[in-house]
């Protein structure tokens, strides 16, 4: 990880953050974003507990585990990458890049199925607060997904702290998934 | 470099086991109330871990003993909101 000046130069805490401060700002208001709509969730589900088990038990809880598979490995990739650039290694960089944007698609597909079979069971957004939701939180987040893809692909190839930028925000995706999981699938 | 990958491969091994841990949790039907509070106190602190591992090796935030704090209370904050209102909603 690249700081932005040395230890001896480092003036204010906020030097010592790694990458781009900009970014730091972008994932600590995604974080804020998710974390508040997670909250009002749990706060909703207050007003009818039995109704959101009910609703919680239709989801696929496998899938959701997987995908979390599939995203923890992806930002491992990711990671990859970015120290593959430091090296000087971009051909290896652009290797790893694209199996953490590999990955990232098998998650939108996982994804996809999911939803699929929701629509198909004639659940959707405005079944009930729990599905309301649902597909709100992980449908932004998916997007939050298609974006990282997006960025991921544009920025291969480039310079160590350009490629660090980037991968801060797909591992922020990443972070945000571990946390709405656990209390979207399993908190019962 | 072969240090670096090794903490980023040991912090995935870690996530892995950690996400199957979760899964775990999750298989498992409890039917006394005390159990399931324990349970999801158990499951967001999973997810605690995770979400600090990402913080710490993925993002490079190890390198900042401050941040590391920072973000430990706010998450720390975030989960213990979440089980107030979790264990809230069991009670009520």
């Amino acid at each position: 990880m690249t700081n932005r000046i040395s230890p001896q130069e480092k003036s204010s805490v906020l030097d010592e953050l790694p990458g781009e401060l900009m970014m730091w700002v972008l994932i600590v208001s995604e974080i804020l974003v998710f974390g508040a709509t997670l909250l009002a969730f749990l706060a909703v589900r207050i007003t009818d507990p039995a109704r959101f088990a009910a609703d919680q038990a239709v989801l696929n809880q496998v899938a959701g585990a997987l995908n979390t598979l599939v995203l923890v490995t992806s930002g491992y990739c990711a990671a990859r990458a970015v120290q593959e650039t430091e090296a000087g290694r971009k051909a290896m960089s652009s290797r790893w890049v694209f199996a953490a944007c590999g990955l990232g698609t098998v998650f939108l597909v996982i994804k996809g199925f999911e939803y699929w079979a929701k629509f198909s069971e004639g659940i959707g957004i405005e079944t009930s607060p729990f599905f309301t939701f649902y597909f709100l939180i992980t449908g932004f987040h998916a997007a939050h997904v298609v974006a990282g893809i997006v960025i991921l692909l544009l920025v291969r190839g480039s310079n160590a702290r350009v490629m660090e930028t980037a991968v801060a925000f797909w591992h922020m995706v990443d972070l945000v998934w571990v946390l709405l999981f656990p209390i979207i699938y399993v908190l019962r | 470099m072969a240090m670096m990958d090794n903490a980023l491969t040991k912090a995935w091994v870690k996530l892995v086991a950690l996400g199957f841990c979760t899964a775990a949790l999750a298989s498992v039907h409890l039917a006394q109330p005390a159990w399931r509070l324990l349970a999801g106190a158990c499951v967001l602190l999973l997810a605690g871990a995770k979400a600090r591992l990402i913080l710490g090796q993925y993002l490079g935030l190890k390198s900042s003993r401050f941040w590391t704090n920072v973000f430990d209370l706010v998450l720390a904050l975030f989960l213990v909101a979440a089980f107030a209102l979790f264990a809230f909603a069991k009670g009520g």
